[in-house]
């Protein structure tokens, strides 16, 4: 009588286990990246951010009353772009982290982009190069550091809505 | 510490130790050794005959660089180091593409799941996976070139490609063997002088004479042509054939009583081999069961002819018939020898080396199979339809490494349908034995026993 209450005692923790767990949630996009972050700072510690691709440039200043585009507040379209920007780079981690010898191979040296997240500590600047073979990733390269990063793809979308109708300087 | 203390713990001291030393040199023979065994049903933990062979001609240094997607090393490093083991000149190296990007630049890559081939300053670029089409790309280095291979066309024959009646499979199968397929017309013009291999696919209509003419001179000149033939009438090609001693039936061979599941009812076994045979007995690709051809008819060796070395190597079962009226056959009638059918075991594969050797040794090569569907897409992987068909391509063109010798006037050898494909008979024995006479059999077991009982009480 004792190990048939055991069993039946067993088999309900057992059902009630399947009843209360739920299965991890499978994440995609960029949630499912779980490398190295890339920026140490959260979204309200940026306090400016500089974006540089090709010969377009902007910079936006975070205040109190929102984000301004050289000195003017920014219309609702950018301002929406830049906060999804911020957010993605303050939580933006790696696919691949590796040593290399040589940062051309890899569009890093010089590279064709760069973000600079200036924060409380001081500024954070990532360099943006070519995209790998399957077109699935970018390198990039933190701050002069050894190591070349793979970040998703999804950061070059972003970073076209920031920039989207802002001319190209022309050189001097 | 008593004596007798002191010596258990000797003991104890010494059995550890010598436990650690035979550890230790059992460690060192595993190191040293290496064998495997494959127990998986279908070998794919070991490679084939074919790149056995083919790795046991690497005589230098011979390096594969493979450009992987991240986290797909393993997969790739276990086929490479499989093939280092047959073969200690094989060097591999496995990058990642994404790491690596200049150096699959300079090779050319710019693909995941790609292998560089490197020997003797030749390269070949193919698929990292499977193990064929690596093994193609280490035959094409060490031949130093690609083989062409030529489907003839204009007859309605089966194309190279593209569906269950074609000859997709089989080309594929070819192509990683370092072949490269086209197809091309023989009416206007000669086969191109550095044409390894001619296959004739199941002409629905017959060729011309300065068609067999055009063969005959590629034959001549020692090249290799395979003629895949159905039933039906081809006057040309049959007496351009009886010229070399190979008769073609004008007939239908069936074997009712061995009709196999799947198939219509008419297909003939395949399962008399002639022993030592390099196409059946290949030392790469051994033909382990027998081989079902859908359609077939009989081809046989007539008076032999000067010049010319032929032999037929493959028989059906005794219980065939060669139907002489192609169109019964075909809707399932009975053979009679009434209506002129000849029972018994039909010939329907040959094999020949024609002409003079060349200064290099080489003859022209031929094989006739009577059927053409048996090394289609629907059928190929039909029993050992797929070892046929390549083992006489291998044959005719002359791959020493995956052929051997040939051996002449040796006994046939029987090879049994493969236990996996039933014949209707065994199919209708399988059942009774199942559904009737196991039920039958619990069913008058517990008969017997209810009786016993009922009698004691």
């Amino acid at each position: 009588m004792r190990r048939t209450v055991a069993l039946a005692a067993l088999v309900a923790v057992g059902a009630l286990l399947v009843v209360l767990v739920e299965p991890p949630a499978r994440r995609s996009g960029p949630d499912s990246v779980r490398g190295p972050r890339v920026f140490r700072t959260s979204v309200a510690g940026v306090r400016r951010l500089e974006v540089t691709v090709g010969g377009r440039r902007l910079v936006a200043e975070r205040t109190h009353d929102g984000w301004r585009v050289d000195g003017v507040p920014a219309p609702s379209e950018r301002r929406d772009a830049l906060h999804d920007l911020v957010t993605l780079l303050a939580g933006l981690r790696a696919i691949d982290a590796f040593r290399a010898s040589s940062f051309a191979a890899f569009g890093l040296d010089p590279p064709s982009a760069t973000i600079v997240l200036v924060t409380p500590r001081g500024p954070q600047r990532l360099a943006l190069g070519r995209p790998n073979t399957a077109g699935s990733a970018l390198y990039a390269r933190r701050d002069e550091q050894a190591r070349v990063l793979q970040l998703g793809i999804y950061l070059v979308s972003a970073l076209d809505r920031v920039l989207a109708g802002v001319p190209a300087r022309a050189a001097s | 510490m008593s004596g007798r203390a002191a010596r258990g713990w000797a003991q104890l001291g010494l059995h550890v130790g010598l436990l650690l030393l035979g550890l230790s040199l059992l460690q060192v023979a595993a190191e040293r050794a290496n064998r495997r065994i494959d127990l998986t049903r279908t070998r794919e933990l070991s490679l084939s005959g074919v790149t056995e062979q083919v790795l046991r001609e690497v005589a230098h240094p011979l390096r594969i660089t493979v450009f992987h997607r991240r986290g797909e090393r393993g997969q790739h490093a276990a086929l490479l180091e499989r093939m280092r083991l047959v073969n200690p000149r094989v060097e591999y190296e496995l990058l990642d593409l994404d790491r690596y990007p200049e150096r699959a630049r300079a090779h050319g890559i710019s693909q995941y799941g790609r292998a560089v081939v490197e020997y003797e300053g030749r390269r070949a670029v193919v698929l990292a996976l499977p193990e064929e089409q690596v093994t193609g790309g280490i035959l094409r280095v060490l031949r130093g070139r690609a083989r062409r291979l030529v489907f003839t066309s204009g007859h309605g024959e089966r194309p190279p490609g593209g569906g269950p009646d074609t000859y997709g499979r089989f080309t594929a199968a070819l192509e990683a063997e370092n072949y490269l397929p086209e197809a091309t017309s023989l009416v206007d013009a000669d086969v191109p002088e550095d044409v390894d291999l001619v296959v004739v696919a199941g002409p629905k209509h017959d060729f011309l004479e300065p068609e067999t003419t055009r063969l005959a001179a590629f034959l001549r000149r020692g090249g290799g042509l395979v003629v895949f033939l159905e039933p039906g009438r081809l006057p040309v090609l049959s007496r351009w054939l009886a010229s070399m001693g190979i008769r073609l039936g004008d007939d239908f061979v069936v074997d009712h009583e061995r009709s196999i599941i799947g198939t219509d009812g008419l297909a003939a076994v395949v399962e008399l081999f002639k022993r030592g045979n390099p196409i059946s007995q290949s030392p790469g690709n051994p033909i382990e069961s027998g081989a079902v051809l859908p359609s077939a008819r009989s081809v046989e060796v007539a008076a032999p002819v000067p010049g010319v070395d032929a032999e037929s190597i493959a028989r059906t079962a005794p219980t065939a018939w060669a139907m002489a009226d192609l169109d019964r056959a075909r809707r399932g009638e009975q053979p009679t020898e009434a209506a002129h059918d000849v029972p018994g075991g039909a010939s329907v594969m040959v094999m020949a080396e024609v002409g003079e050797p060349r200064a290099d040794g080489r003859r022209g090569r031929v094989v006739v199979v009577g059927d053409a569907d048996f090394a289609t897409d629907a059928y190929i992987d039909l029993l050992g339809n797929r070892d046929l068909a390549l083992n006489a391509t291998a044959w005719v063109s002359e791959e020493p490494a995956l052929t051997g010798e040939r051996s002449k006037n040796v006994a046939e050898v029987f090879r049994p349908l493969s236990p996996l494909v039933l014949t209707e008979r065994q199919a209708r024995g399988l059942l009774l034995g199942t559904a009737v006479a196991q039920p039958g059999l619990v069913l008058a077991v517990g008969a017997v026993v209810v009786a016993i009982r009922r009698r004691r009480t």
